[in-house]
């Protein structure tokens, strides 16, 4: 219930609880993509994107318009969508180190919020990015 | 492998005070350099990289810098517990008291997982009490020890 009460309020101040759905770290959306590349030696991350800030790079694989648990894999990392402001715009991102974080496995498991971004993410997906 | 096999008690800093974010990363540098060699800028400039993508406090007071060091041929860290904490942007808006930097060698990033598992011992009550009381870094090791063997 309270992961619900935190998707459908802003994600401002994070609790230990939330943060193994909103990832345990922070990361600024508007840095480049590039730089967290680098710091976390991270592979297979397409050449094209790493001039795109974070947060590009992420509205990119959403497919045009991202909501707060939105959830993209970066090479060996996820990124989570942890705000959205009032434009539209990604406020505030996640990183969840360990790619099993937060996601339950079997979906009989998952709440309601995170079937609804579980589906989003599947069907926005696009298939050639999947192939990268 | 725990957190424990990757301190020492000279990286344990115990009492630091009048310390802000970037100068503290400066002085954990420094125990690296003078219990490992080499040169402070080399351990304290992935560090400050990473944290100018994102603060990298995991909340209820602690952080958890970390980076990848050239220098490095295996993963270390350092930690530094404050008199007065210090404001590290939490995601949960207190301030941070306990810094444990985690550094691994340079290439690829089989560490990750590594920084996950230091994150979840960290959560303990027990882990984070121990350093905020403990008079030797050798009583933090103790802690640590205990807690990874259960």
């Amino acid at each position: 219930m309270r992961l619900l009460d935190r998707l459908f309020a802003s994600p401002k101040k994070l609790t230990e609880d939330d943060a193994e759905f909103f990832g345990k770290f922070t990361l600024d959306p508007k840095k480049p993509l590039s730089a967290l590349v680098e710091a976390y030696r991270l592979r297979s991350v397409p050449q094209r994107h790493l001039d795109s800030s974070i947060s590009e790079f992420m509205i990119h694989r959403l497919g045009g318009t991202a909501e707060v648990g939105d959830r993209v894999t970066c090479g060996d990392v996820d990124l989570i969508v942890r705000d959205v402001n009032t434009n539209g715009e990604i406020a505030e991102v996640g990183l969840a180190v360990d790619q099993a974080e937060g996601q339950a496995q079997i979906p009989l498991f998952l709440s309601g919020a995170e079937i609804w971004s579980w589906l989003k993410q599947r069907i926005r997906r696009k298939p050639s990015e999947d192939a990268q | 492998m725990g957190l424990s096999d990757f301190l020492s008690p000279s990286r344990i800093l115990l009492g630091l005070g009048g310390c802000k974010k970037r100068e503290l990363i400066g002085r954990l540098a420094e125990q690296f350099a003078k219990d490992l060699g080499g040169d402070a800028s080399a351990y304290a400039q992935p560090l400050l990289a990473r944290e100018k993508l994102g603060s990298t406090a995991i909340g209820k007071g602690i952080a958890l810098p970390h980076g990848k060091a050239e220098c490095l041929s295996g993963p270390v860290a350092a930690a530094a517990v404050l008199r007065s904490p210090v404001n590290f942007q939490a995601p949960d808006g207190i301030d941070v008291d306990v810094v444990i930097a985690f550094l691994s060698p340079d290439g690829p990033p089989q560490d990750i997982g590594r920084i996950g598992d230091i994150v979840r011992e960290l959560r303990s009550d027990e882990v984070r009490q121990a350093f905020r009381t403990a008079d030797t870094p050798e009583d933090i090791l103790a802690v640590l020890g205990r807690n990874e063997d259960g």
